[in-house]
């Protein structure tokens, strides 16, 4: 290798240049040539089985909004503790759990910012052991039904709607459910006084807290109650700023329940993920997950049909790729050989599992998750993998087990990767979330770090036979 | 060009076909150059053969390797810009035996890599048609005239473009110059 000669800086971008022309490139095959030439059959291949176009996954920022008032409330509880009008902690902390507790419904207007995107704003609003509904922009409502368990977004734009099931259990966090029924399992410490205020003409106490970001929350002393509340994620939805400012505030207002019905207007697409009422009970308990073996009684490689002659009806099928025919000859009939390679996602959140189905190749891989991932609206799977690693292991656990991984990352939560083995771990607050199983990767492929959260990929250089002792 | 093509309407007819056999390849090399990614690749490859068809019925292409090593370097170009911006962020406590080894190699070929490294990622950041004038140019090595003809401009613009996509890039080479930093 020449010396990198900086002064020729000219000559050194040409032989850069050249290295990008002459990296080693993986091997390809175009999985729609395969399939037109396989019609019959199933391309033997499935090193480099298609995958399916990435969905963009909207943004939760709603999620975050209504992670945002409760935390801010739990803010209210612990940080106020250190300024009730005596000075003492415990009747401070015991003032503001009694305004907090005593309201039964509450609205607010959010103002959210992610990277560089223009502001979108929201308003929400909920009433105590009846539901929330949230308003954002483009014609988006997100509604919780507590009584009903069960959760809607709508889309009127797209005039589409989609129902889940929740799967609330008493003391467990969900995800957006309404603040007052989770003060009480808020942490209440590690709140930063800072200090008095002057906010709209009035003197408030300002207070920051640590929860999925950094907030600062505007306290009326009066009424031990938030004004304004300000949340600041470094690394939110993909990776960007997620800012929000949430103002606005109306407490006990008379609100309409009907606001909370989980009823899609007419002729709207509606989806239903819920768990069927004549499936047989699936327990996951004994199941062992691999990705060179399958789910549990369900092996890679079986069809849709099988799956669900194994498991029952999931809770919901997504369509998440479909082939696109270029060779359709426009308004006329598909061509002899032509056809199409679909890509399903059975969802089965209510014991904690999804699988990839691909109508060539049948099971190419699945995801465990439960509560610490998707809150309520999905149940904990509590099977392990063949290494006996379970929801809720540490990453020392992972690391103990599957040893060095090819790749580690950490947005805003921390993964493992694994991908000559064929496995994804992904943590939450130290613990194992979710686990995914896929295709493991071939060997000849070199997975490098970036340092900036992600991976390239290269073909590794083969290996001259050693010529050392020829003479 | 082995292409066959009829004229519907104004619509005109490809055999996607024969162009997926025969160029397929050259599209596949061109995306995973920039994202090394062979999951974004694939995606990046279809999406490139989808745009293909929807500018190919409209327009008359005479030169296929170019036009597709254009679409694809434009979309790669996009699809890098728009990643997740992830920022190293190294826990204090953080176990180094986690983080990918490195293998015994010569320090001037790991610097050499990194600078590699660091001219793909700064193409997405060029200005656009900037980006990819250079990237076509210098690294796909289509020349002056292929560019100006899939950017629709003349050979004067495409090498002004290419001169300052390079004038920036050695400034990068420049600021990363480690003497320059012990000095």
């Amino acid at each position: 290798m020449p010396e990198l000669n900086f002064s020729d800086s000219d000559g050194l971008l040409d032989r850069i240049a050249t290295a990008l022309r002459e990296e080693p490139i993986p091997d390809f095959s175009d999985p729609y040539l395969s399939l037109a030439a396989d019609a019959s059959g199933r391309n033997a291949d499935r090193r480099f089985a298609p995958r399916p176009a990435r969905m963009e996954k909207r943004m939760s920022a709603r999620w975050l909004a209504v992670g945002a008032a409760i935390a801010a409330l739990a803010v209210v509880i612990v940080i106020l503790s250190a300024y009730g009008p005596s000075g003492n902690a415990a009747v401070a902390f015991a003032q503001v759990q009694q305004a907090v507790s005593s309201i039964k419904s509450m609205s607010c207007r959010t103002i959210s910012t992610l990277g560089d995107r223009a502001p979108t704003v929201s308003a929400g609003v909920s009433v105590l052991g009846v539901g929330s509904r949230n308003e954002g922009p483009n014609g988006w409502v997100s509604i919780r039904n507590v009584k009903a368990h069960r959760s809607m977004w709508i889309d009127h734009r797209l005039r589409k709607a989609g129902i889940q099931q929740l799967y609330v259990e008493p003391g467990r966090k969900s995800a957006d459910a309404g603040v007052f029924e989770q003060i009480r399992d808020l942490p209440a410490s590690g709140a930063k006084a800072l200090g008095v205020t002057e906010f709209e003409g009035r003197m408030v106490l300002k207070f920051a807290f640590d929860s999925l970001g950094r907030f600062v929350v505007y306290i009326d002393p009066k009424t031990h109650l938030p004004l304004r509340m300000e949340l600041d994620i470094e690394k939110g939805s993909g990776g960007q700023r997620y800012r929000e400012v949430t103002t606005d505030f109306v407490f006990d207002a008379p609100v309409d329940e009907s606001l909370f019905e989980i009823k899609a207007p007419p002729g709207y697409a509606v989806s239903r993920c819920e768990e069927p009422k004549d499936r047989k009970p699936i327990d996951t308990r004994s199941w062992v997950a691999s990705p060179a073996k399958g789910l549990g009684p369900v092996p890679m490689g079986v069809t849709k049909a099988r799956i669900i002659a194994l498991l029952g009806t999931p809770d919901l099928i997504e369509e998440t790729y479909r082939g696109f025919e270029l060779f359709r000859n426009p308004g006329g009939p598909a061509l002899p050989g032509q056809k199409e390679i679909v890509i399903e996602r059975l969802k089965y959140p209510s014991v904690g599992f999804d699988i990839d189905v691909s109508s060539r190749e049948g099971v190419t891989g699945f995801c465990c998750y439960g509560r610490l991932l998707r809150f309520d609206s999905a149940r904990d799977f509590v099977g392990k993998t063949d290494r006996q690693i379970g929801l809720g292991a540490s990453m020392d656990d992972v690391v103990r087990a599957y040893g060095k991984p090819d790749i580690k990352t950490h947005l805003r939560e921390d993964q493992l990767h694994y991908f000559h083995q064929g496995w994804s771990f992904l943590f939450r607050d130290g613990k194992l979330a979710s686990i995914t199983a896929s295709q493991p990767r071939p060997d000849s492929i070199e997975f490098k770090d970036t340092g900036d959260g992600g991976w390239t990929e290269e073909v590794k250089p083969k290996k001259k036979p050693s010529t050392a002792g020829n003479k | 060009m082995a292409t066959v093509f009829c004229r519907v309407g104004t619509f005109r007819m490809h055999d996607w076909q024969q162009i997926r056999q025969l160029h397929g390849a050259i599209v596949f090399r061109a995306v995973f150059r920039i994202l090394k990614r062979y999951d974004q690749a694939l995606d990046c490859y279809q999406e490139v053969f989808l745009e293909a068809f929807e500018q190919g019925g409209a327009r008359r292409v005479e030169n296929w390797p170019a036009f597709l090593r254009w679409l694809a370097v434009r979309r790669a170009l996009d699809r890098l810009r728009s990643e997740r911006r992830r920022t190293s962020r190294v826990d204090a406590d953080e176990d180094p035996s986690l983080l990918p080894g490195s293998v015994a190699e010569p320090s001037a070929e790991i610097e050499f890599r990194e600078l590699v490294e660091q001219v793909r990622r700064a193409t997405a950041r060029l200005p656009d048609r900037q980006g990819e004038a250079f990237w076509l140019h210098c690294v796909e090595q289509l020349t002056y005239a292929e560019v100006a003809e899939q950017f629709g401009t003349d050979t004067n613009t495409v090498g002004i473009l290419v001169h300052r996509a390079r004038a920036r890039l050695r400034k990068l080479l420049t600021d990363l110059n480690p003497s320059r930093v012990e000095e």
